[in-house]
């Protein structure tokens, strides 16, 4: 049988299919004879329904179309179903006879579902009340909104079939409950196509009514249906349904539609001539087709990146790299010491790329210097114009050592300056204080390096530090011009007060127009700020004039003397200080100090006689007196100081420092926030100091927060090695290291080599050789050998010795490290290891800057050693690495027995020096904050924490109080830099420190074990540094090292020496 | 050497030194020149003219092109620009708080980054106002190149990092340099590999970013840009790198004027162009590697520079297959 070939083409239908009929329909397919039988039968049917007479002409209708559903089991074309079915409901749709037929409601459901938008035909119907009495047609019209998921249209049908009491309603029950239960389903588990497809066969297929209307089962709900229906036809699809929930009026415009089948047949009528929305444009053109070239523009089109490749969203917006531990080098070799080949020419300029040795600038930044250089100088000339006063700025090679050596003559000085020309504009400046901006010849000839750091903000600290500040500021009009008048026109001062500077300015010149340039000059140079911001105008009656005019009144003679190298006469000068101080700003005080330091008044006559502070000056006067008749020297040394401390809290510009010194102790110093600590720690100090100073005659000055009792005047008995009594937390204090000094009466016995000088000595290296002048000394700078924190050091050449010599610049100056070098020396007198400590031959100092001079060693540091260890073959490195180590071992203990402590020693502060022998040896430099025991009481330990990173000993790292232990903790450090090439790494297992490094096989494991282990760890004690010298002297004795270490000393020496 | 025919001057040059050339993105037509004289020029190279200019506030430092007709630009004006070239219209973008030393273009992700001597990168969206990101890198910005979605930044005190532009929170790699002096330039390898490094004293270091050690072990250096003369050695910077698009070859331009194509996975020299008057301070090969832009200005920065100072000038120069083609191919 070929039912199975044709099964596919069979429609389900509802109430299953007439076997016989079935197979005579699939028979005729193929067999003629049976299509003839078919043929015959379909026209006794029509033949019927064109005969028929009777009052039910549907009948035959309706037993026809079951019958074509039956025999086309294609439901296609030729059965004409649809057509059948669309003339017989036209026919009758207006008869009143069928208006509620369930048969013509059954053709109805058929009918309609075979169109698009089913619902509006029912609605339709509904409207014309058209078979609106039967279950059937509510269930039909709710099942395209259940189908379109509308269950909510599909109840209120249902719900209105049952308001029109629909039959049979208990149909309509229980459909409403399926709707609600499907409802449920679907919003559940999605639409279920299954189900839907059973329901719509159900209600589409015509039963069979054998002369009564009955009704046949309905479609199961939401139950599944498989039984009759053999598989699912794929012919019939989901209706696409339309939802208007408007009225269904508004189907068709103009006249209300009659008939619902032209409305169904107008759906349908657009069917042929479908078009799917979409642009026209695509539609073929029959022209495009023939045109059969592409069409290329003559220019190239941009097209606009696809935006997808993009950030994303979550960007963070900035980086949480922590680079505290990132320490890495400018260059690699110290460019000072290695690949200065003279052979070697660099086309770019070094000595600019690599100024400092912790800073460096690109090519590109020297070059950008320039072009914002120019920039600011046109601002500047801008201004000067304005001002009307131009300097030009002609001093580019000023020589900035200003000084009073006792034997220099004026000539001398002379050449020092510029030329007379400039130097009365310089002066010019000054006597006229009221132009409201002036510039010093200064204000461009910014020092390289200083300019630099302006110009790349690098540290502000280092900018303020660095005193160089070149614009006057004088519009504060009354004080300083009083003062003015009274300094050059003393005995027409009450009347010429209120008179103009200018004026001023031209009386002076009349007054003293030859002798004036050298000492303005001098007064010029050594300045640095005058802000008028903080110039301070309060008046204190006569007391301002009378005493301000003293120091001038001074100068005034001093160009007719310039020089004085009486120390009584200096002696002089912090007095009237003092009493300047009382009476008018740092500033001016500044000003006024300067102009003396250099002019050195002789005139005892102008001594002040004053109301109010005599009382004091004459306790304060013998004070000073007593000093100085104890030690000349002393004494100089501590009237500079206090000159010292002045201008170091005044040379900071951005300080407003109102020093009222007798009456006001209270009202002391405001230190502006752009303040540096370290100026504040100066402030402090000196205010401490100062304090201290007159606390013997001023009861309520407060105590100073040192726990310690401070005499301002010490026997040069006691000050030798009296400790003090107790220990402060932070030994690196200016504050204490001044009052130390003080406390052995620095220089005291540490005069040999101590040299005030005057003034800033700027040292630069230059390219025409020439020399400096340092004091009363010749050098020519040769190069930087290093740059620091705290100084700088150069290389340079000593005309009176003629030797080369390390010079140590530091600012503000450094006497401790004067101080502790010398004591070294001196304690260490008898030690073998006396050389191995740095010998400060002469020291310089002034009230800016120190210089100390010691041995130029031209093998540079332990550093560029470890450097070049680490090019030798590793099995060799560690011979020289104990021999090292044991000189360091060896310095350290000796420094120890002199009771100093380096704290802060490192590869780079010790020096390779060659000895006598023609050995390599080590020597230890760089006493910047060592710690003198022998100031402070046995066992001495302090708390405060060192910050020289990679060198913080272990007990600042448990939180512990230190004393010697730091500096053995560096040796350890600085051994493992040799060893390993790297700074140590710290780890702590077990209570106990240990690094982090892997030794190699081949090193005396033992021996380094012990050694770090030990000054890793000494929670318990200082560690016995002889034990460990004694290890390291056996273990260099061995033959095999022995001879190892002479081959690598050779090689070294070698490397060192750049044979 | 005589000068090739393959070779000529760009007309119109800039009037003080340039800073940068760079070729657009998809044609050998545009070049854009960033120059000290505070403007970035648009050339046409193929009709060697001036298309257009615009103007910063002080000297340009780089430039760069986002596309064909967008170019963004920094310099001593601490300001990031950008330029439309179909409207001539500028745009502001931000600023840095020091100058900006190098701007580049990510495709991968459409950004612009900058890099500023105020030691911070910054990431700029075109799509967006303002910096999408700022982060600090510890030192000056010296040189930046981006090799896919990762940025690779050198700066003072000899260091490279390596980010990832999409998380810029953390480097990927924290690096010193093989080279003992500052670093010039560095630039990516186009195939991702690794990075080639100059350095201000003649030399230049291939690096790779792998940091497997048996592939960090094939990083190396050599010398190169330096002049004997009578015995005395002159070390000239190497201020330019450029590397060719498809060989993965790279040209160095020096101080000494001299310009070279290297093959760095063979370690091999390919060829030497003549010696061109001046520094060569910039260098660009063109999007398919067939031609080569060179600056030219004077930039050894002396104390007393020459009187008068050479001229600046562009030199455009077609590359052969076989001045900047691999002669072995690596095995």
């Amino acid at each position: 049988m070929d039912f199975d070939l044709s099964k596919e083409n069979i429609q389900p239908l509802r109430r299953g299919r007439n076997p016989h009929q079935l197979e005579m329909a699939l028979q005729a397919q193929t067999n003629p004879e049976y299509q003839v039988q078919l043929q015959q039968q379909k026209q006794e049917f029509e033949a019927q329904i064109t005969n028929y007479q009777g009052d039910d002409p549907l009948e035959k209708y309706y037993e026809y179309i079951a019958w074509i559903e039956q025999s086309y089991p294609k439901n296609g074309h030729e059965g004409n179903c649809a057509g059948v079915l669309e003339y017989c409901l036209g026919l009758y749709e207006n008869d009143p006879r069928y208006t509620n037929d369930i048969r013509f409601c059954k053709l109805w459901i058929k009918y309609i579902d075979s169109f698009p938008n089913p619902p509006e035909l029912y609605r339709m119907m509904k409207s014309k009340n058209l078979c609106t009495g039967f279950a059937d047609f509510y269930k039909a019209w709710a099942y395209y909104y259940e189908a379109a998921g509308d269950f909510q249209s599909a109840h209120n049908v249902i719900e209105e079939g049952k308001a029109n009491l629909a039959q049979p309603y208990n149909e309509l029950e229980d459909a409403l409950k399926h709707i609600i239960t499907a409802a449920g389903e679907h919003s559940l588990f999605g639409p279920n196509e299954n189900r839907l497809q059973a329901k719509r066969q159900a209600l589409t297929s015509l039963p069979s009514y054998k002369g009564k209307v009955n009704h046949v089962r309905h479609a199961g709900g939401s139950q599944m249906f498989g039984g009759g229906a053999i598989g699912v036809s794929s012919n019939v699809q989901l209706p696409q349904v339309f939802v208007d929930d408007g009225a269904g009026a508004g189907l068709s415009g103009g006249a209300a539609p009659v008939s619902i089948v032209t409305v169904a047949k107008r759906q349908e009528a657009p069917k042929e001539n479908t078009m799917k929305p979409g642009p026209w444009t695509t539609v073929p053109h029959k022209k495009r087709v023939l045109s059969n070239h592409k069409l290329v523009p003559s220019f190239t089109l941009h097209e606009d990146e696809s935006p997808q490749k993009c950030l994303p969203p979550n960007l963070p917006p900035v980086c949480l790299e922590d680079y505290a531990n990132s320490s890495l080098k400018v260059a690699l070799t110290n460019p000072s010491a290695d690949d200065e080949r003279p052979t070697n020419w660099h086309g770019y300029p070094k000595h600019k790329v690599y100024m400092d040795l912790n800073v460096e600038y690109s090519i590109e930044e020297i070059r950008a210097l320039r072009y914002l250089k120019k920039e600011v100088q046109e601002v500047v000339c801008v201004e000067e114009e304005m001002d009307s006063i131009l300097i030009e700025d002609d001093d580019d090679d000023c020589i900035v050592v200003v000084q009073d050596p006792p034997q220099m003559e004026q000539q001398g000085m002379f050449q020092i300056y510029q030329s007379p020309m400039a130097v009365n504009q310089a002066s010019t400046i000054e006597i006229a204080p009221n132009h409201a901006v002036s510039h010093s010849p200064w204000k461009s000839q910014a020092e390289h390096q200083d300019f630099l750091q302006n110009v790349f903000s690098k540290n502000n600290e280092s900018r303020l530090s660095n005193t160089p500040k070149f614009v006057i500021r004088q519009d504060s009009p009354a004080a300083p011009t009083g003062l003015y008048n009274l300094a050059f026109t003393p005995e027409a001062s009450p009347k010429k007060a209120p008179s103009t500077p200018f004026e001023v300015y031209e009386q002076s010149m009349q007054e003293l127009p030859p002798l004036a340039p050298p000492n303005g000059n001098a007064m010029k140079t050594t300045f640095r700020t005058l802000n008028a911001d903080e110039v301070e105008t309060g008046s204190r009656g006569g007391m301002d004039g009378a005493m301000a005019a003293q120091p001038i009144d001074g100068a005034k003679p001093s160009a007719v003397i310039p020089f004085s190298d009486s120390s009584s006469s200096s002696y002089d000068d912090p007095e009237q200080m003092a009493e300047l101080l009382d009476c008018s700003s740092t500033q001016q005080f500044n000003f006024n100090l300067n102009a003396m330091r250099v002019s050195t008044p002789q005139d005892k006559t102008s001594q002040p006689m004053h109301s109010t502070n005599d009382q004091l000056e004459s306790a304060r006067k013998a004070l000073f007196s007593k000093e100085l008749y104890q030690c000349d020297k002393k004494a100089l040394s501590t009237i500079l100081e206090e000159k010292s401390y002045v201008t170091s809290s005044s040379s900071s510009g951005g300080t407003a420092t109102k020093l009222s010194l007798y009456g006001q102790p209270t009202k002391m110093n405001t230190i502006s926030e752009e303040h540096n600590s370290y100026l504040e720690q100066n402030l402090k100090a000196n205010e401490e100091l100062r304090r201290s100073f007159y606390a013997s005659v001023m009861e309520d000055t407060p105590t100073p927060p040192v726990p310690m009792q401070y005499t301002p005047i010490h026997s040069p008995i006691l000050n030798a090695t009296q400790p003090l009594s107790q220990v402060p937390s932070d030994p690196f204090k200016a504050k204490l290291l001044n009052q130390l000094l003080d406390r052995v009466s620095f220089p005291g016995v540490h005069h040999q080599g101590f040299v005030h000088i005057n003034g800033n000595p700027r040292l630069m290296v230059k390219k025409e050789k020439e020399p400096v002048f340092i004091g009363r000394d010749k050098y020519l700078i040769e190069k930087v050998l290093g740059k620091g924190q705290f100084g700088t050091v150069y290389k340079a050449y000593n005309y009176q010795m003629s030797c080369t010599v390390a010079l140590k610049y530091q600012r503000p100056p450094n006497r401790w490290e004067f101080y502790i070098c010398s004591e070294l020396q001196a304690r260490l007198s008898e030690h073998p290891l006396r050389d191995r400590f740095m010998d400060i031959s002469i020291g310089y100092f002034s009230d800016q800057a120190s210089i100390l001079v010691s041995k130029f060693e031209p093998f540079g540091s332990l550093l560029d050693t470890a450097n070049l260890i680490k090019l030798l073959p590793s099995k060799d490195r560690e011979s020289l690495c104990i021999f090292f180590t044991l000189e360091m071992l060896k310095i350290v203990r000796a420094m120890h027995a002199a009771k100093i402590i380096h704290a802060d020693i490192k590869p780079d502060n010790f020096l390779v020096m060659l000895t006598s022998c023609n050995g390599l040896a080590l020597q230890l430099i760089d006493f910047g904050c060592s710690i003198d025991m022998s100031l402070f009481p046995d066992n001495a330990m302090f708390t405060t924490p060192i910050s020289t990173e990679n060198f913080i000993c272990c007990e600042v790292r448990d939180g512990q109080p230190w004393s010697y232990h730091t500096d053995l903790f560096c040796v350890a450090a600085s051994a493992h830099v040799l060893l390993f090439h790297e700074y140590i790494n710290l780890k702590k297992c077990g209570g106990r420190w240990s690094f982090t490094s892997r030794l190699p096989r081949y090193t005396n494991n033992e021996l380094w074990n012990l050694f770090f282990s030990s000054l890793l760890n000494q929670q318990l004690g200082i560690a016995d540094l002889a034990t460990l010298e004694r290890r390291f002297t056996k273990e260099l004795e061995e033959t095999v090292r022995q001879k190892d270490l002479r081959l690598q000393l050779v090689s070294l020496t070698n490397l060192l020496k750049k044979r | 050497m005589m000068k090739s025919q393959s070779e000529y001057k760009l007309k119109s040059p800039p009037d003080d030194s340039i800073s940068s050339v760079k070729f657009g993105p998809n044609t050998n037509q545009f070049l854009l020149v960033s120059s000290w004289d505070s403007y970035v020029r648009l050339y046409d190279v193929s009709s060697n003219s001036l298309r257009h200019k615009y103007a910063h506030d002080n000297a340009v430092l780089d430039c760069c092109f986002t596309d064909a007709v967008h170019s963004y630009s920094g310099g001593l004006d601490h300001t990031l620009k950008s330029f439309d070239f179909n409207t001539t219209t500028e745009t502001i973008i931000g600023t840095h708080t020091n100058a900006i030393k190098c701007v580049e273009y990510c495709s991968e992700l459409n950004c612009i980054l900058t890099g500023s001597w105020d030691q911070h990168v910054k990431i700029w969206d075109p799509r967006s106002s303002g910096a999408s990101g700022s982060y600090n890198q510890s030192e000056k910005i010296y040189s930046m190149n981006t090799c896919g979605e990762k940025l690779l930044v050198a700066t003072a005190g000899r260091k490279v990092f390596v980010w990832d532009i999409r998380n810029m929170a953390y480097a990927l790699q924290k690096r010193e340099t093989s080279l003992k002096y500052q670093t010039r330039a560095i630039r990516a390898f186009p195939n991702k590999l690794g990075f080639v490094l100059s350095s201000i004293e003649g030399r230049v270091a291939v690096e790779y970013l792998d940091t497997n050690p048996d592939v960090q072990k094939k990083k190396y250096a050599f010398k190169c840009h330096r002049l004997k003369e009578d015995g005395l050695e002159k070390i000239f910077p190497v201020n330019a790198i450029s590397f060719h698009p498809i060989h993965n070859t790279f040209s160095t331009g020096g101080s000494d004027g001299y310009v070279n194509i290297w093959d760095g996975f063979n370690k091999k020299r390919l060829c030497q162009f003549h010696q061109y008057h001046t520094s060569v301070t910039s260098l660009s090969f063109s999007h398919n590697g067939s031609v080569l832009a060179i600056g030219c200005s004077y930039f050894l920065e002396e104390d007393n520079p020459p009187h008068p100072l050479p001229e600046d000038a562009i030199y455009i120069r077609s590359v052969t297959d076989q001045e900047s083609k691999p002669k072995y191919t690596s095995s």
